[in-house]
């Protein structure tokens, strides 16, 4: 067993102990009960050290750990690592390159300040001083931690966005990454042992970082969860983890706020008036960017106009996803192409339009339907085909009506072709300048989280709250000082 | 229902004298199409689809809706049209035949279920008394053809292991009780069906009859059809293997075996696969360790090493595939149309010997369009028969349920996840 397979603790707890444990061909080595115990007693002061450093001074550090990622992404550095990555992710290398960039944005200063800036309403000096609000009331943001963190999705941005907003936040925190990201998200954190060489700011940092991977049943992940000193969970994902999770948390006697970001998916909506071959394009795009596994990929689209109009769109998106989609091969198993391609014919049986692909590295499906979704019925005799397998498929339902829009997002989650999904995270809009207003209006009743342009609905702004929570507000307590009694 | 009864409703039926109804049963009835040559016989065929897709066309506005969506027209269609029309069999399983199935057909049929063993939800297949009657005409014929003989009304006798409640479940066991039956051939069933209420598959609550076994084993009429699942044949052979000697001269003497003497024009036929055995040697190693406890005669009564058939049907197919093993591999009936489709693509492939998807489209079915892959791999090779190719088994498609960890903003712990 190489070093390439083997998943070490990354931190810097002395003399540290681990259970060794082999899965899927990995050897795990888990950081022990005792060895996290001794990290964690040493936390408060920690936190308490990193929370009187100016925040400034804070996101400088990380402003240079991305310097030092895109420098070494430059000189190829992480070639090997790109290789790694498209084996155990499953995405083409031409993804894995493109999410490596966006390491340099997740570590962004500019970018996490003005997450901060929208997260404490302007008032980021506050996470090292009181500042103050009103007349001698002042507030200011503490660590609400040690944070833990379990983001096991297999790409790379997911973990590292939460663990940077905590660490910046001045929290103690353990990372729990997945097998697939474990060395991408590890390769990232060592970056900040470089930057500490002249900085102790960087160290400290740097010292409150623990990563590790524990097995589902491991007698470390029970005590961290259940037991352990902590003051907030932060978990992503979905069952049967979510509840086995929350149970584990609900014991344990230290009360851990905790914060599940749970599935979530999205849905294009255009109509006939922005139906050219630009957003087309668009579609297409966030069908081919990571398959449609992000919680913002759109699994659903929405065209309002005529049937005549829809198709014509839906030829054009063929078009796009014919040529953007052999820019990121994908590979598509015996198993999964029987799957698809039976549904797709009983999609076509069942009176459903369908556009395809059968290129082995670009096999996508576009289903047109009338008014409402054939999708589910379909689902129920091939259950395999689930949102989870469902690769460049998007199902595009012609409504004429824009109130039937609302509708078609509301029954999403309950619907069966969408098992696992908690909520419509995203609502990419394509629509002509005059109903953007109102029908984001009316989104906001439908439990929906961000209404985007249907073009980036991948991208995140910098001071986008996620899924409706502001992660650097929940990372923090808020003390409030107050010099004067009340007049009352 | 028995193969007169079954006979008799086919001939009152409301599409009896339909003119595609007639022709095709006109066509099951010409044994003579077995000394055709293939091109004649996929001209026919090509005829046959044609004439199909009319014909379901007038009957049913769903099959013109999705003649016209796929582009098919039913008076130039071609055979390469039958990859677009092919549903996969599980959208068969539950009630999902039923979509299909014309208005017109009779409703006095029988209804087939697939054992349960590949899947959860069994496949339900409905026989009209036209369908049933066909079922019984072309099945004979092909199994004759290739057992090489004629099969003589009122002679020999058949063990089939298998019990008799699952001739109205089962269509392989249908077929063979239906087809002996018309030809007047005695059918013991080797297997009682036990605790027939509780959940399970049929194969898994099944248990030997030994006193019908014994009338089979004892009975001196000629030839002697063993029919039975590889696994049936391969546990009685491996225990004629194992006996001890003093078992065997006890066995010997109460029922005549080992060796099985099935007589002149003696053979065991297999179907149905594996039926939940796992550990099953290759058929070849089956047919090796069977021949040395089962012997069988030419039909001049020179010993011969006992020749095996192997069924592969369906319950989604009207008529079956059989080979003869070290004879032919796999033909089907000469109407119906096998063909292989590109494992990635689903598109049409003629290269010989390559692995792919198998579908069939059965012309003679009237009350639905009976185009489907059930999920099997298989290749063909060409050959100098009436069809002009032989089919080959490979392996059932391998179907991952559940899912991987994929989801890029956060699966979940992934050992709870990555089921499959």
């Amino acid at each position: 067993m190489d070093e390439a397979t083997c998943l070490n603790p990354f931190c810097e707890i002395e003399e540290y102990e681990v259970d060794k444990k082999e899965q899927v061909g990995f050897i795990i080595n888990e950081l022990k009960e005792k060895s996290l115990s001794k990290a964690l007693e040493k936390s408060k002061d920690l936190q308490s050290k990193l929370a009187k450093i100016p925040i400034h001074e804070r996101l400088e550090v990380l402003d240079k750990v991305g310097r030092l990622w895109a420098e070494k992404l430059d000189r190829g550095e992480y070639n090997q690592l790109k290789s790694f990555l498209a084996k155990s992710t499953g995405y083409s290398t031409q993804l894995i390159e493109l999410e490596l960039s966006f390491v340099t944005f997740v570590l962004n200063g500019e970018n996490i300040r003005r997450n901060l800036e929208y997260s404490f309403s302007k008032r980021i000096e506050g996470l090292h001083r009181f500042i103050e609000v009103e007349d001698q009331e002042s507030y200011r943001f503490v660590p609400a931690g040690p944070v833990v963190i379990i983001s096991s999705g297999n790409s790379l941005i997911p973990p590292l966005i939460p663990t940077v907003l905590s660490i910046t936040t001045g929290n103690f925190t353990i990372l729990k990454p997945s097998i697939s990201n474990y060395f991408g998200v590890v390769e990232v954190c060592k970056l900040f042992k470089e930057a500490s060489i002249g900085s102790e700011i960087a160290k400290l940092m740097m010292n409150a970082l623990t990563i590790s991977y524990f097995t589902h049943d491991s007698d470390s992940l029970k005590y961290i969860l259940g037991k352990a000193p902590i003051g907030v969970i932060n978990f992503w994902g979905g069952e049967p983890a979510r509840t086995y999770i929350s149970k584990l948390v609900s014991e344990n006697p230290n009360h851990p706020r905790l914060l599940i970001n749970g599935p979530l998916t999205g849905v294009a909506v255009i109509d006939k008036a922005s139906a050219d071959e630009n957003t087309a394009e668009n579609l297409a795009l966030n069908m081919v960017l990571y398959d449609q596994q992000l919680c913002s990929s759109p699994t659903r689209a929405i065209f309002i106009g005529s049937w005549r109009d829809a198709i014509k769109f839906a030829e054009n998106v063929g078009t796009a996803l014919n040529r953007i989609g052999r820019e990121y091969p994908s590979s598509t198993n015996e198993s999964s192409i029987y799957t698809l391609q039976s549904v797709r014919r009983a999609l076509q049986l069942g009176g459903s339009t369908v556009y395809a692909s059968n290129e082995s590295e670009n096999m996508w499906t576009l289903i047109v339907s009338k008014g409402e979704s054939a999708l589910e019925n379909v689902v129920k005799s091939f259950p395999a085909f689930n949102i989870y397998s469902r690769r460049r498929f998007i199902e595009i339902i012609v409504i004429e009506d824009y109130n039937q829009l609302y509708r078609l997002v509301d029954e999403l989650p309950v619907n069966e072709a969408y098992s696992g999904v908690d909520k419509v995270q995203t609502v990419g809009l394509a629509l002509s300048n005059d109903k953007v207003e109102e029908v984001s209006e009316k989104l906001t009743s439908y439990g929906v989280y961000r209404i985007v342009p249907l073009q980036d609905m991948f991208i995140r702004s910098a001071l986008e709250p996620y899924d409706g929570v502001n992660l650097a507000s929940f990372f923090t307590n808020t003390i409030y000082l107050r010099k004067k009694p009340i007049e009352w | 229902m028995n193969s007169s009864e079954i006979f008799d409703l086919a001939s009152k039926s409301r599409l009896a004298h339909d003119p595609y109804v007639e022709k095709v049963w006109g066509l099951i009835n010409d044994k003579g199409l077995f000394n055709k040559s293939p091109h004649y016989l996929r001209e026919l065929r090509k005829g046959l689809f044609r004439d199909a897709l009319k014909f379901f066309a007038g009957h049913s506005e769903y099959y013109a809706q999705l003649f016209e969506r796929l582009g098919i027209n039913p008076k130039s269609a071609e055979l390469s049209d039958l990859a677009k029309l092919a549903i996969p069999s599980d959208i068969l399983r539950g009630d999902g035949h039923k979509q299909f199935v014309i208005k017109d057909a009779d409703e006095n049929g029988e209804y087939f279920m697939s054992s349960g063993t590949t899947n959860k939800n069994p496949v339900k297949i409905y026989r009209s008394p036209i369908d049933l009657a066909v079922m019984i005409k072309a099945n004979t014929d092909l199994f004759e053809y290739v057992y090489g003989d004629y099969l003589e009304p009122g002679k020999g006798v058949a063990l089939f292991m298998a019990a008799p409640e699952l001739r109205y479940r089962l269509n392989f066991v249908a077929f063979v009780h239906l087809a002996l039956e018309s030809k007047n051939i005695q059918l013991i069933y080797g297997m009682d069906l036990k605790d027939e209420s509780k959940d399970g598959r049929p194969w898994q609550k099944l248990e030997p009859n030994k006193d019908n076994i014994l009338k089979f084993l004892k009975s001196k009429e000629e030839p002697k059809l063993f029919f039975t699942a590889p696994a049936g044949v391969y546990l009685m052979s491996k225990q004629f293997d194992t006996m001890s000697m003093t078992k065997k001269i006890v066995y010997k003497i109460a029922s005549g075996a080992p060796p099985v003497a099935l007589g002149r024009g003696g053979v065991i036929v297999t179907g149905g696969g594996t039926k939940g055995f796992t550990d099953l040697p290759q058929y070849g190693k089956i047919v090796e360790l069977s021949r040395k406890h089962f012997k069988s005669k030419d039909r001049s009564g020179v010993d011969i090493p006992v020749p095996f058939m192997d069924v592969l049907g369906m319950t989604e197919t009207l008529t079956a595939l059989i080979d003869k093993f070290g004879v032919m591999d796999k033909v089907p009936h000469p109407l119906s149309e096998v063909f292989i489709l590109n494992p990635k693509t689903y598109e049409l492939m003629e290269e010989e010997g390559k692995e792919g998807v198998v579908g069939i489209f059965n012309p003679f079915v009237t009350s639905w369009l009976e185009i489907f892959y059930p999920g099997d791999i298989m290749s063909f090779h060409r050959s100098e028969n009436f069809y002009g190719s032989e089919f080959v088994y490979v392996r059932r498609l391998k179907l991952e349920e559940g899912w991987d960890l994929q989801r890029a903003c956060g699966g979940t712990l992934e050992e709870l996840m990555g089921r499959k």
